[in-house]
C-alpha cells in the first residue's frame, strides 16, 4: 500500500512539475518589450478597436493619493463607458521596485501614477506606450508647456503630467526676526553669511538631506543649477557637475551643513519638513505641503515666508519642479486606460486632489477653480508664480543609479570624507559611464 | 540478497523523490537561473546579451566592493561574536537561581520577540541627534561635545545598526546556550568541586568545553542569518549614508530592485552563494569533535 502511495505521489509531482516548467530556452526572461505582454486585468484584445464595454482596467495610485476622488471618478467612468476601473494603492517607497518586477513578469497594471524620472527608462525597456494617439488634442492643449516638455521624449508624449509641485526656499520669519535679519537673502552666499546668527538654543539655520539616495538631490539640485551646473551635459552624454560650477555648488552645500539640523545624514525630505514645521530650522527647500499639514492641524503658520529661489554666483536662480506623471503600460488595454486618464484629468476630479494637497496646477482649466487664483491662498499662488523659474529633474534612462552615485559623493563631501572637488572627480566618470550605457 | 538491497534502495529513493522534486523545482532551478543570469547583461532597451564573467570582473573592480566586503565581514563576524558573548553572559546569569528569575527571563526575551520594524523605530528615535536620548546622555556625560548623528554619519552608521542587531539576536543565543547549560549533568560540577575546582576553573574546564559544540553550531547559524539578513539595515539606514552600512545582500537588493540591474545583482548573488557554501560546509563539520564527559 505504502509503495503504491509513494509511486502515485511521485508520478503526480513529476507530471505537475513538467507541466509547470519553463521552456528550455537558455536565455533569461525577456522584458515585455520582447515578449507578448499579458495583463493582470481582464484584458480586452489589443488593436485599433474601441475598448469593449465590460473591460476592466487597473489603475495604481501611490500612498492613497486622491483615493476618494478616484473612487468617485471610477464609478462615474464605469456608468458612462461600461469600463470598470480597479483601483490599487501602493506605498511610494515600494513603487519603483514593484512596477519593475511586475513589468518584468509581464503583468503590469494598465495605468499608474508615477514619477517623471521613470519616463525614459520605461520607454526604452518597452514597458509603456506613447500617449499621443490615446488622449485628445484638447487635453494635450490644456497642459502647461513646462509640464508637456518634461513628459515628451523624442517628440512623443510618453507620460501624462499629473501632480506638479514647485519647490522654493521657505523661511521662518520668527527665527529670522529673533536673529535680527530683516531682509531675506537673495543669494546662497548671503544666506551662508547670515546662517551663523540662526544657530543656537536648539535652533538651526537650515534643514537638508545628505545621504538619502533620492532626496539628497531634491535638496542639492536647486543649488547646483543656481551655480550653472547640471546633472548631465546638454547632449546627455556626459556629466554636467564635475566642473568648477558643480564643485562651487557642492562647497555651498558642505558649508550649509555646518549650520543645518544635524540629522541630514539619516534624513529624508519628511525630516526637513518636520524640522521646519516644528520651527527647529529657519529655512529649507520644499513646496506648500508642510504648511498644508499645519493648516489641516489648525495650527498657525503665518510665520512661514515663501522666498524666491536663491541665486548662485552667476545670478542664476531656479525653483525645483517635481513632476509626477501618469503612465500607460503595454497590457492590451491601452485605449481604455487612455480614456480613463482623459476622464480623470479634469478640474473637478484631479483638480480637486491638487487643491486639497496644495500642489500647483499644470492644466490651464484647473485655474477655473477659485482656490487656485485666490491671492490669499498662500499654498498655491506664490508657488505658481515660481513656475517660470522651475527646472525639472532630467529624464535619464539610468536615473535611479545616477542619483544614487551623486547622492553618495555629495554625502562623502558633506561628511568630510572628501573635498567637493575630489568627490565630483570620482562621481563624474561613474555618471558618464551610466549616461553612455 | 544483492537484488533485494537494490530494490530496497530504489524504494527508499522513491520515498524521497517527492521531496527531491520540490527541492529541484524551488531550490535547484532558481539557483541555476541566477547562475545563468549572472553571465548576461542587458541594454537600456532590455535586450539581454552574453558577457561571460564581465559582471564578476565589474564587481571585483567596483570602487565600493572593498567597502561592501569589509562591512559584510564586520557585520557577520564582529556581530556574531558579540551576539554569542552577550548571549553567553545572559545565559550564565539566568542559569543561576535568584528571585525574579522568570521575570528577568521574560524581559531578556523582549528584544528577540519584538518585530524588527518596531525595534528599528525605537532605536531610530533613540539615536536621533536632535531629540534622541543616547546623544543627550553622552553629551551630559561630557563624552561628546555636540549631537552626533549615529545613523547619519559614515563613520558610525554600521556600528549603530550592528548594535541594534546584536541587541535583537543576543537573547536568542542566550536561550540556546541556556538550554545547553541545563543539559550538563550537575554531578560533573559536584565532582569538580570535591576535587577543589573553583568557579572560574569549572567554567573554563567544564562549562565552556561542554557548550563549545553547541555554541559553534549556534555561531554558524547566527552568522549565516546575519549574512543573509539586512532588514535592520534597510529599515534604519537603507545601507547609507554613502553605502557606509551596506553589505553584500543589501547591494544585491539595491541592484535588483532599485536599479533594475538584475544580471549584475545575479553575479553578486553567485559570490554570496559561494561564501555561504563555505559556511554550510563549516556547519556540517561543526558537529565533529564534540566533547563529552559521559
Amino acid at each position: 500500500m505504502k509503495k503504491a502511495i509513494a509511486l502515485a505521489l511521485s508520478l503526480l509531482l513529476a507530471v505537475a512539475l513538467a507541466a509547470c516548467s519553463a521552456p528550455s530556452d537558455p536565455t533569461p526572461p525577456a522584458s515585455p518589450a520582447a515578449s507578448t505582454p499579458s495583463s493582470g486585468s481582464e484584458a480586452a484584445p489589443s488593436g485599433d478597436s474601441a475598448p469593449a464595454e465590460g473591460t476592466t482596467i487597473t489603475y495604481v495610485t501611490l500612498g492613497d493619493t486622491g483615493m476618494n476622488q478616484l473612487q468617485k471618478a471610477a464609478e462615474e467612468f464605469e456608468a458612462e463607458t461600461g469600463i470598470k476601473v480597479k483601483l490599487e494603492s501602493w506605498a511610494y517607497s515600494d513603487a519603483y521596485q514593484k512596477i519593475i518586477t511586475l513589468c518584468e513578469a509581464g503583468t503590469p497594471p494598465d495605468a499608474m501614477y508615477g514619477f517623471s524620472g521613470w519616463t525614459q527608462q520605461f520607454k526604452n525597456l518597452g514597458y509603456t506606450v506613447p500617449l499621443d494617439d490615446l488622449i485628445s488634442q484638447e487635453l494635450k492643449d490644456d497642459f502647461s508647456k513646462a509640464a508637456l516638455d518634461v513628459c515628451t521624449v523624442d517628440g512623443q508624449l510618453w507620460v501624462l503630467p499629473s501632480y506638479m509641485s514647485i519647490r522654493s526656499i521657505l523661511y521662518n520669519k520668527n527665527l529670522l526676526d529673533a536673529a535680527g535679519i530683516t531682509e531675506l537673502p537673495t543669494t546662497w552666499q548671503e544666506f551662508l553669511e547670515v546662517a551663523p546668527k540662526l544657530v543656537g538654543g536648539g535652533k538651526y539655520a537650515y534643514s537638508m538631506v545628505a545621504g538619502h539616495p533620492k532626496n539628497t538631490l531634491d535638496c542639492f539640485l536647486p543649488i547646483l543649477w543656481a551655480y550653472d551646473g547640471d546633472v548631465a551635459s546638454a547632449d546627455g552624454k556626459t556629466n554636467g557637475f564635475n566642473n568648477e560650477n558643480g564643485v562651487a555648488a557642492l562647497q555651498v552645500y558642505c558649508d550649509l551643513a555646518k549650520y543645518a539640523v544635524p540629522d541630514y545624514g539619516e534624513a529624508d525630505i519628511n525630516f526637513t519638513q518636520n524640522n521646519f514645521t516644528t520651527q527647529t530650522a529657519a529655512a529649507y527647500i520644499h513646496n506648500a505641503q508642510g504648511l498644508a499639514a499645519l493648516a489641516d492641524a489648525g495650527e498657525d503658520y503665518s510665520w512661514a515666508v515663501i522666498g524666491a529661489p536663491l541665486k548662485g554666483a552667476g545670478g542664476s536662480q531656479y525653483s525645483l519642479g517635481i513632476m509626477d506623471v501618469d503612465l500607460v503600460f503595454k497590457t492590451g488595454n491601452e485605449e481604455a486606460a487612455g480614456k480613463w486618464l482623459e476622464f480623470w484629468h479634469t478640474k473637478d476630479r484631479m483638480g480637486d486632489v491638487i487643491e486639497q494637497a496644495g500642489w500647483v496646477p499644470n492644466q490651464k482649466s484647473f485655474f477655473e477653480r477659485p482656490a487656485f487664483t485666490d491671492p490669499a491662498n498662500v499654498m498655491v499662488a506664490p508657488f505658481a508664480e515660481l513656475e517660470p523659474l522651475a527646472k525639472f529633474k532630467p529624464t535619464i534612462s539610468s536615473w535611479e543609479e545616477v542619483q544614487k552615485v551623486m547622492a553618495d559623493y555629495i554625502t562623502k563631501a558633506v561628511m568630510g570624507e572628501m573635498t567637493p572637488a575630489e568627490a565630483f572627480a570620482e562621481a563624474g566618470p561613474m555618471v558618464d559611464e551610466l549616461l553612455q550605457k | 540478497m544483492k537484488q533485494a538491497n537494490r530494490r530496497e534502495n530504489l524504494l527508499n529513493l522513491l520515498y524521497i523523490l517527492p521531496m527531491l522534486a520540490v527541492f529541484a523545482a524551488f531550490i535547484i532551478y532558481p539557483i541555476t537561473e541566477v547562475f545563468n543570469l549572472s553571465v548576461y547583461d542587458r541594454t537600456s532597451t532590455g535586450q539581454y546579451f552574453y558577457v561571460g564573467l564581465n559582471n564578476f570582473i565589474k564587481f571585483i573592480r567596483h570602487r565600493e566592493t572593498s567597502r561592501l566586503l569589509l562591512n559584510t565581514g564586520i557585520w557577520v563576524f564582529v556581530g556574531t561574536f558579540f551576539k554569542l558573548l552577550f548571549g553567553l553572559g545572559m545565559a550564565l546569569v539566568l542559569y543561576q537561581a535568584f528571585p525574579g528569575k522568570k521575570v528577568m527571563t521574560g524581559i531578556i526575551l523582549i528584544p528577540y520577540a519584538m518585530p524588527a520594524a518596531v525595534s528599528c523605530m525605537i532605536w531610530r528615535l533613540m539615536y536621533n541627534p536632535v531629540f534622541g536620548h543616547i546623544g543627550d546622555i553622552l553629551t551630559r556625560l561630557g563624552l561628546i561635545s555636540e549631537p552626533l548623528n549615529f545613523l547619519g554619519n559614515t563613520k558610525t552608521s554600521l556600528l549603530a545598526v550592528m548594535i541594534v542587531n546584536v541587541w535583537a539576536v543576543a537573547p536568542f543565543c542566550a536561550l540556546n546556550i541556556l538550554s545547553t547549560l541545563y543539559s550538563i549533568p550537575t554531578y560533573i560540577y559536584e565532582a569538580a568541586k570535591i576535587d577543589g575546582a573553583g568557579s572560574i576553573q569549572s567554567f573554563f574546564k567544564i562549562t565552556l568545553p561542554l557548550i563549545a559544540s553547541s555554541m559553534r553550531t549556534l555561531g554558524l547559524l547566527v552568522g549565516i542569518w546575519a549574512f543573509n539578513s539586512f532588514d535592520v539595515i534597510f529599515m534604519m539606514t537603507q545601507g547609507g549614508p554613502a553605502n557606509s552600512s551596506s553589505i553584500l545582500v543589501s547591494n544585491i537588493y539595491q541592484n535588483a530592485f532599485q536599479f533594475n540591474n538584475r544580471p549584475y545583482s545575479a553575479a553578486v548573488s553567485v559570490v554570496c552563494f559561494v561564501i555561504l557554501s563555505i559556511f554550510a560546509l563549516l556547519y556540517v563539520r561543526s558537529k565533529e569533535g564534540d566533547v563529552s564527559y559521559e
